[in-house]
């Protein structure tokens, strides 16, 4: 049964490896994953602590629905304070290891302390020992896995870090199979601080179904919907990257860092062009859409290219080349780097070093000029391995600025303290408040409301936005507007913490598409495969206890609403490029600052977005922390 | 959920081919096999690419006329 799997507790400087149950009260009130995680999280650290020091926890997990009979159950979580921003770190990926170690007998393994030497976690049929890692220390994330799929057998399920994580790189990723990245916040770098190269699954013990039949048939029900979508029919065939279609031909993307909304004269680098190079799409766990092309370019194999990586190693540097893309996003894959922060941060030192801030005695003589591919892939290697200018870049924005001087900051487009997507949200108030004011910095995977892009019409958002919890307020398909955006942003706030705490994909709910799952899909989920009884209702309510979870880890962090703000650019500098209706556009800053305050309000939290007693009241938060396990 | 998937509805209903335009968001049939289109609505002309013989979007503008 899913609801038996337990939490590993392995302390790396004392070697002590403790093994608990996870108490049903808690999983009523958090379900797992991300959530339970972040219960975790808050929990078992203190304020203040240094995100790379023994007192941090690294917590990985899988969902509660994982290895059922729900599909793309997939995910796997991984969660820390942050070593780039200093917020709630948290980073998800697909693949197969959530699956293994559910199997294996674990939902969530929490890693604390810091080991003297290298070392990996074998995990195993309940059982968790530590090994020596010396021998893998140094290796590229494909040669990690590889080395240790020869040494436990090829059916084992590694989680691991590259060089950059070893390199204390604050936005290094952890990295399971070819190409599924816990890219953001840095939480590569916490494993590496820990001097844990890897941790290695492989299981054997059933997830036992609480309603076989009627899981097997709800789940056939919904994929068969989900796979006659358009979205996933074009999902299927191009990727994420068929996202650009729209973004990039709207004039919605950020390109030479955040000088222009649009890369001009694309066709290079447009979604269609992965013909010449893919031999075929594969999936993670369960997955019927299979989003991933498995390509080969230069004789180098990889999977992907994401719309992040069009974006990195595309618009945002300049770039009009499709082998700069699957080069580049091959490189950051191999040895662990986050492809949305290594785009940004090579982008902000290229306007850097056209405005003359830095210069070649900075770079090394390295020609730091938009479109230089060589530059690029070389940028790329050493961010990785901390060489030359690379060595400032892996400290991220605040930090890298901070050394650079002068006013270096004013051009990095983040927000506390993690860069942007390569997107341009100046002519979209909805998205431009949800990265504004996710948790874990600027975001487009906590609370975007990209259906907002698709001028949906006004009964179609009333069905979405009004269920499960009412909502009276205004409606607008126009994706310049102000008005109803909050609770848009709000709503999927909550559906994308309940998926993450079921750990199904993200693109099987309504992220990319009105069509896709909602609170109703994971509540029946639950009840078939779990036996836990929550109404879409209760999983709104769960996702809403999360997520304050997270928000009061910040606050205790000292964020608040200073923090929830975009960078002046957004504001003083208007869009150059793109069609009529995004062209010329700024943020207006008392609309902003008005939707901040609804959003605040609608969220219970008062004017300096802190939680009120009422509203931890109301989620069975003023107790935090409890300690409950 | 319902029991009719979006394909079907999608092929009852004759949207086969069904794209918007992002100027201006007018839903537009091209015809099969097409590789272009001009708005009806707008004018703003479109490149198509196609998914399968029956799922169209919109592949990117005619960049000549992207200029400013
Ligand atoms: S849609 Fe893509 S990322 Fe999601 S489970 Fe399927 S293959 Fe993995
Ligand atoms: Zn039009």
């Amino acid at each position: 049964m899913s609801l038996n799997r337990k939490l590993g507790i392995v302390d790396l400087s004392t070697n002590e490896i403790e093994i608990k149950p996870i108490p049903i009260e808690l999983r009523k009130k958090f379900i797992g994953g991300r959530g339970l995680d972040m219960y975790l999280l808050y929990n078992h650290t203190e304020p203040g602590i240094d995100a790379l020091g023994p007192d941090n926890v690294a917590i990985i997990s899988a969902g509660l629905l994982s290895a059922t009979l729900s599909s793309a159950s997939a995910r796997t979580h991984v969660a820390a304070k942050s070593p780039l921003t200093g917020a709630v770190g948290s980073t998800n990926m697909g693949g197969f290891f959530a699956p293994e170690m559910t199997w294996a007998g674990f939902h969530h393994l929490m890693l604390r302390g810091q080991a003297e030497e290298p070392v990996y976690i074998w995990v195993n049929d309940g059982e968790i020992e530590i090994r020596d890692a010396s021998h893998l220390w140094g290796l590229s994330t494909r040669d990690t896995q590889k080395a240790l799929q020869e040494e436990l057998g090829s059916e084992v399920q590694v989680l691991c870090i590259g060089p950059a994580g070893e390199n204390l790189v604050r936005y290094a990723t952890v990295m399971s199979g070819m190409k599924n990245a816990g890219g953001r916040s840095g939480l590569g770098a916490v494993l590496g601080s820990k001097k844990v190269k890897a941790v290695v699954a492989r299981g054997t013990m059933d997830v036992e179904i609480r309603h076989p039949e009627e899981a097997l048939e709800y789940d056939y029900e919904v994929m068969k919907h989900i796979s006659g979508t358009k979205f996933a029919q074009i999902m299927g065939k191009y990727g994420t990257m068929f996202i650009q279609s729209v973004t990039n031909s709207t004039g919605l993307v950020r390109t030479q860092n955040f000088q222009h909304n649009q890369l001009l004269d694309a066709e290079p680098i447009e979604c269609e062009h992965i013909e010449d190079y893919t031999f075929g799409t594969v999936g993670c766990f369960g997955c019927i859409i299979h989003c991933r092309h498995r390509y080969i370019v230069d004789g180098i194999y990889d999977e992907g290219p994401e719309y992040t990586a069009q974006g990195a190693f595309g618009w945002e540097v300049g770039c009009n080349d499709f082998e700069t893309v699957l080069m580049g996003n091959h490189l950051v894959n191999h040895w662990g780097l986050d492809i949305l922060e290594t785009g940004s941060m090579m982008a902000w030192a290229m306007e850097l070093y056209e405005k003359g801030i830095i210069t070649d005695k900075d770079t090394g003589g390295l020609k730091l000029e938009w479109g230089n591919t060589d530059v690029v892939l070389e940028l790329i290697r050493q961010i990785a391995f901390r060489e030359g200018i690379g060595d400032i870049l892996a400290e991220g924005p605040k930090r890298a600025a901070a050394k650079i001087g002068k006013d270096s900051l004013k051009y990095n487009i983040q927000v506390k303290g993690m860069s942007n997507l390569h997107s341009d949200e100046r002519p979209t108030p909805a998205l431009a408040l949800g990265i504004a004011t996710g948790t874990r910095g600027s975001d487009h995977l906590r609370s975007r409301p990209a259906i907002d892009l698709y001028h949906l019409p006004v009964s179609v958002l009333e069905k979405v936005y009004n269920n499960p919890v009412e909502y009276k307020g205004t409606y607008t398909s126009d994706y310049r507007d102000y008005e109803g955006k909050p609770w848009q942003v709000i709503w999927h706030e909550m559906m994308y913490m309940a998926i993450d705490c079921v750990g199904v994909c993200k693109y099987h709910c309504t992220f990319l598409s009105p069509n896709l799952m909602k609170f109703e899909h994971i509540s029946k989920f639950l009840h078939y495969n779990t036996g836990l009884e929550l109404s879409p209702r209760d999983v709104w309510d769960v996702a809403e206890r999360c997520y304050n979870i997270e928000r009061m880890f910040n606050i205790r962090e000292k964020f608040g609403r200073k923090d929830d703000m975009l960078v002046d650019r957004y504001f003083d500098e208007p869009t150059t490029r793109g069609l009529e209706i995004v062209r010329g556009r700024t943020l207006d800053r008392d609309k902003f600052n008005g939707m901040l305050d609804e959003y605040y309000e609608l969220h219970g939290w008062d004017e300096n977005g802190v939680p009120t007693q009422e509203t931890l009241e109301r989620l069975g938060l003023d107790e935090e922390p409890s300690h409950l396990l | 959920m319902v029991k009719k998937s979006v394909s079907d509805k999608q092929k009852a209903s004759d949207r086969i081919g069904e794209v918007r335009c992002l100027n201006c968001f007018y839903r537009y049939k091209v015809p099969p096999g097409a590789d272009r289109f001009v708005c009806p609505e707008c004018g703003w002309e479109w490149r198509v690419s196609w998914v399968n013989p029956e799922l169209a979007k919109v592949r990117g503008p005619m960049w000549d006329k992207m200029r400013f």
